[in-house]
């Protein structure tokens, strides 16, 4: 006879493994100070990249200026300004890429655990039914 | 009600039993219905306005994730500006990059939300957007609202100033990108709209997370109170030029929408919930369970009237039971 409780279970738990289980599984692989760390360099690099993107921008917005202005900036100071934003810039969204990742990383912790939890019964269960 | 109730649950039951081609089927419509939103909005590029183009387009759209659709939009949006100026599409390319880079790998679901803005400020209900977005997503979604709401501005301007942008091409690049950034982003209706539904998303998405009794319907109202005091206190403090009445009705739009919204995906019954406390080995479980409002649609009854008169054919056919209840007893034949 068809065990009803059974068919929820294992649909739900298909359901899970199609569709977010796979990037928690993915998620599952890592230690949270790899996957965090992972993720942060990889935005660092983005941000660099967008960094570049908006400084391009800038130069073309106000390239009048900044041509009227080469002879009489030092560009020794100019260079560190530019480098201090990028400093802030990238350590801003370093921090917001760390936060995000870390919650990311644990709510997919918590999900997988309900997960192998539901597994855990179902062998369970499983197992009984083969006892009796 | 209970009409309304029994048609959502009959509109559930269909949905999950066709959903594997309903999908495709409505990935396909969205992404015909932008990617024509776009040709209709700029349409430079007069290969890109072509209906086998774009019918293959939406036809790939409806296999692939939904971000690939924000993806072949943006393609086309590029593609259409570089036709009228190649500095347009440096600008616009720029930005969606930037989107890219710094926030859509956070949150790759929301690259709908950047499509559907502009959609809907086409069809003319924009203040229908950030409540509904707040519902269906997180406070995240506010990026995606505004870039989305920066992004229909964009194309507003270069579709309102073709001339102007066809004329620049003489002057230097710097002067081209100059204008173009200056017509676009200091647009003031942009940046008022913008973050105002940016605030209206983030107070709904957070309000409707709270543990409170009725947690969307308060989400909702808020959402609509914000959404009317932010655009008009921002209006009077930048001197924008939104309408008020305008502005007020399509709040009031939208809080009708986050309604039906709200009908359809968290419709509880505050009356029935229960509050439970239970305790295991490592935690206190203080519980508080809300039942859906569910009505189950009536069951159809075949009740024949006029059945056939089986045993006049033959001896055979005499006392033949088919298994319904036909209403043709003994004593019913006689009133009959």
């Amino acid at each position: 006879m068809l065990d009803q409780e059974k068919i929820v279970s294992m649909a739900r738990l298909s359901s899970y493994e199609e569709n977010e289980g796979r990037a928690d599984i993915a998620t599952g692989m890592f230690f949270r100070g790899d996957y965090v760390g992972l993720h942060v360099v990889r935005s660092v690099i983005c941000a660099t990249a967008a960094f570049f993107i908006i400084v391009g921008l800038y130069v073309l917005y106000d390239f009048e200026k900044l041509m009227s202005d080469l002879y009489s900036v030092d560009l020794t100071v100019f260079a560190q300004m530019l480098l201090r934003r990028y400093i802030i810039f990238i350590a801003v969204y370093a921090v917001i890429s760390y936060i995000v990742y870390s919650v990311k990383w644990a709510r997919s912790r918590k999900r997988l655990k309900g997960y192998y939890k539901s597994l855990k019964y179902m062998g369970r269960k499983y197992y009984m039914e083969d006892e009796y | 009600m209970s009409t309304l109730l029994i048609l959502k649950q009959n509109l559930k039951f269909f949905f999950s039993k066709w959903q594997t081609f309903l999908v495709p089927v409505f990935k396909f419509l969205f992404a015909f219905a932008s990617l024509g939103v776009v040709n209709n909005a700029l349409g430079y590029m007069s290969r890109l306005k072509s209906l086998p183009l774009v019918f293959v387009a939406a036809l790939m759209c409806s296999i692939m994730p939904w971000g690939f659709t924000a993806f072949v939009a943006v393609v086309f949006v590029v593609l259409h500006m570089y036709a009228l100026s190649m500095e347009c599409a440096l600008v616009m390319g720029a930005i969606f990059l930037l989107f890219y880079l710094l926030f859509s790998r956070f949150a790759p679901r929301d690259q709908v939300a950047v499509l559907l803005t502009p959609m809907c400020f086409y069809f003319r209900v924009p203040y229908a957007v950030p409540i509904t977005a707040g519902l269906l997503g997180n406070p995240g979604t506010a990026v995606s609202v505004a870039i989305g709401t920066a992004s229909w501005y964009m194309i507003r301007f270069v579709s309102q100033n073709e001339e102007l942008l066809r004329s620049l091409s003489d002057e230097e690049i710097n002067v081209r990108v100059k204008t173009i950034i200056d017509g676009a982003v200091g647009n003031k209706d942009m940046r008022i709209i913008a973050v105002s539904f940016a605030i209206t998303v983030m107070t709904v998405a957070i309000i409707k997370k709270l543990s409170v009794d009725h947690a969307w319907t308060v989400a909702i109202v808020a959402g609509g109170i914000v959404e009317i005091l932010s655009l008009l206190v921002m209006s009077l403090l930048m001197s924008g030029s939104l309408s008020t009445v305008v502005m007020i009705t399509g709040t009031l739009l939208g809080v009708a929408v986050a309604f039906v919204v709200q009908f359809f995906g968290f419709h509880l019954d505050y009356s029935r919930q229960e509050k439970l406390q239970f305790e295991d080995d490592d935690y206190y479980y203080y519980v508080k369970a809300v039942p859906k409002m569910y009505m189950s649609a009536p069951e159809k009854k075949v009740r024949r009237i006029n059945r056939r008169r089986e045993y006049d054919q033959g001896p055979d056919d005499v006392g033949y039971d088919d298994g319904y209840d036909d209403g043709y007893s003994e004593g019913s034949a006689d009133r009959l």
